[in-house]
């Protein structure tokens, strides 16, 4: 863990901040939470933390610095960080991202460890409510109760050994 | 000094699995260096992120943005034993007549005859790899690709069934995961675990940091390949030798190890080195989804069982369709799908089509795009580069098959249709073959012009970019490599 104001291993407290955002806006819950849950509501945040974690260092401060960037350009737009902002700031934020060429790549990376948070069916150890895969009827056979090993995430890790 | 090996093929792909099966049945001492893992039929699920993790490189985009050109492309491929082929679609076309005249027109690659290479000096490897594979017309077409066909038989194209490596036992439970009942022929099963029991040892889970080149002492000067270094699984660091070195990498891959290798300055920049990366075509491609009124659980399927030809050739259209495709599960259907504009979509909008999932079905589009491409290393940083523009021409020909998908989609009854980005999995052409050294890295049997004993053996061969899935064009001329190899420098005593 980090500090003990914040219950990540890798994230800063501002940077659980950025990516609780992020997730909010990338997948949002639905209306109905319980039913059409969004990647905060499953534990994404904790996926894109454990993932971090294990990731090798230059890695793990390539993710840092896209996060620092993008607060750089709602700071100088807004005048404040990209998780203070309403909705349709951080949506042309991230869109602004995707538009200049030079933060493009970047941009997808961001975009694809939030989907993964969500759309792989992940959910955290305490999480019992409907994932992913429940919600969009992803089914079928070698699909439908196949068993999803997450030991190689450390929250999964840790959890295993409380047990 | 002993010499190790005979061969040593790294990669073990649709590129280095026949050569290997076929030197490993002569008797001869392979060795195969993988960088991926070995995972078989039991390893795999559907559990999409660990395949995502496991069988599939993280996919590299181009920085064609670094040209002040629009339109970047991400370029995916395998990276377990058996390379790609463990992750393909399974579509086993021979390239049409006509990509040969521009073969030759490209590198003016010959037959041992001296006549330009045609059709028919590579029919009788053709022949064996599907011998080999159990290529078959795949008729058992899903609900999405009956839907769509019906739609595009209103509007006078119709698919036809694809030809596909995979056997009769096929479940349709997903390709892009590794396919769980051996029904798909890659060249794991085809090649590499047969050659395994033939003796071939195989290195996997090991990177290759250089191939061993030097100059001979002899009269001509002449650099010469004779070793591989790598570091192996357990991270110790390993050197074999071997009489030759096919290099099997595949065409994003195969350039990086020749410039590790110091390539351009032991052989000096010669015009056939100076080609190494150059000259890279990857069929662009996209997809177009169309939104159906019924449920179609498109991922329970045999990915791109209809094929539709009649466009392929350049003055024709120059593009080639193939249905029905939905990425077999969620997080890559999500990964890849754009709104008007072309920018990645997000928030409520995705969330609403992926609650419809269940109700898509689409169309892969390839283009015919130009070798214009370009894999370097940046002078200054030493990081990798990829070029490869989507030109004015790739982009007339993707207008004019998404009207195409739209009209056929339309009619098949899709209320929406939606699209993608621009991705390749059909990277060719960065080491092209040919006769003319100054067009080409290697010879018309694939030995490099200016290195003796190293031959590359990939997609990154093929000289220039052909209308159809690549992977059985490069295992038969892979064959005919294999051939070439036991009646010359291999040849059993």
């Amino acid at each position: 863990m980090t500090s003990e104001n914040n219950k990540h291993y890798f994230l800063t407290k501002d940077e659980a901040q950025f990516f609780t955002a992020l997730g909010i806006l990338v997948v949002p819950a639905g209306k109905d939470p319980a039913s059409s849950p969004g990647a905060v509501e499953v534990g994404g945040v904790n996926y894109i933390d454990s993932t971090l974690f294990d990731f090798p260092k230059g890695v793990q401060e390539y993710f840092r610095g896209i996060v620092k960037l993008i607060n750089e350009k709602s700071q100088e737009r807004y005048r404040k960080d990209f998780a203070s902002l309403g909705q349709p700031d951080q949506e042309f934020v991230l869109r602004s991202f995707f538009s200049d060429p030079l933060t493009r790549e970047r941009a997808f990376d961001l975009r694809s460890i939030v989907l993964e948070s969500f759309y792989s069916d992940y959910h955290d150890p305490s999480y019992h409510g409907i994932t992913a895969w429940g919600a969009i009827q992803f089914e079928g056979k070698r699909i439908s109760g196949i068993k999803k090993d997450w030991s190689f995430l450390k929250n999964w890790r840790d959890s295993d050994q409380q047990k | 000094m002993p010499i190790d090996y005979d061969a040593i093929i790294i990669g073990s792909g649709a590129g280095g699995g026949p050569v290997a099966h076929m030197l490993a049945q002569a008797g001869k001492k392979i060795a195969i260096i993988e960088s991926g893992g070995f995972y078989t039929a039991n390893d795999f699920t559907r559990f999409e992120l660990q395949a995502l993790h496991t069988l599939w490189a993280k996919p590299r985009w181009t920085q064609n943005y670094e040209l002040g050109l629009e339109g970047e492309i991400a370029l995916g491929m395998g990276k377990s034993v058996g390379g790609s082929t463990t992750i393909f679609t399974a579509v086993a076309h021979r390239a049409p007549d006509f990509n040969f005249d521009e073969w030759y027109e490209a590198t003016e690659l010959e037959n041992d005859r001296g006549e330009p290479f045609g059709p028919a000096d590579l029919a009788p490897y053709y022949e064996q790899v599907e011998r080999d594979t159990g290529v078959r017309k795949y008729n058992e077409w899903d609900d999405g690709m009956k839907t769509i066909n019906e739609g595009f038989e209103k509007v006078g194209h119709p698919f036809h069934p694809v030809d596909a490596y995979i056997s009769p036992q096929c479940d349709q439970s997903g390709c892009l995961f590794g396919c769980p009942t051996e029904a798909k022929r890659g060249t794991m099963l085809s090649y590499i675990v047969p050659a395994i029991y033939l003796g071939a040892v195989l290195f996997y889970n090991s990177t290759v940091t250089k191939i061993i080149i030097s100059r001979t002492p002899s009269s001509d000067d002449k650099a010469v390949a004779s070793g591989v270094e790598f570091i192996d699984q357990s991270g110790a660091r390993q050197s074999i030798s071997a009489k030759i070195i096919i290099l099997a990498a595949g065409a994003l891959n195969s350039p990086g190890i020749l410039f590790d290798s110091g390539v351009n300055q032991i052989v000096e920049d010669t015009p056939s080195v100076s080609q190494i990366g150059r000259n890279f075509g990857v069929n662009t491609a996209a997809i177009v989804f169309g939104k159906f009124g019924k449920v179609l659980d498109n991922w329970l399927m045999h990915p791109l069982s209809g094929q539709m030809e009649e466009f392929s050739q350049k003055e024709k259209g120059g593009y080639l369709l193939e249905a029905s495709e939905v990425m077999e599960g969620p997080l890559s259907f999500a990964e890849v799908m754009v709104d008007e504009d072309g920018i990645p979509l997000w928030g409520s909008r995705q969330k609403e089509i992926m609650e419809n999932y269940r109700y898509y079905a689409g169309i892969f589009i390839n283009i015919h795009d130009q070798n214009d491409g370009r894999i370097f290393r940046d002078p200054e940083t030493g990081m990798e580069k990829i070029y490869k523009p989507v030109t004015f021409v790739d982009k007339a020909r993707f207008k004019a098959a998404k009207a195409l998908c739209e009209q056929g989609l339309e009619a098949a009854g899709a209320s929406e249709t939606l699209n993608s980005v621009y991705l390749s999995h059909h990277v060719q052409g960065s080491c092209r073959m040919g006769s003319n050294p100054r067009r080409s890295v290697v010879d018309s049997h694939n030995e490099m012009h200016d290195v003796d004993g190293l031959y590359i053996m990939d997609g990154s061969v093929i000289p220039s970019v052909i209308d159809a899935n690549p992977s059985l064009t490069i295992m038969a001329l892979s064959r005919r490599l294999g051939d070439h190899l036991l009646s010359t420098v291999l040849k059993p005593k």
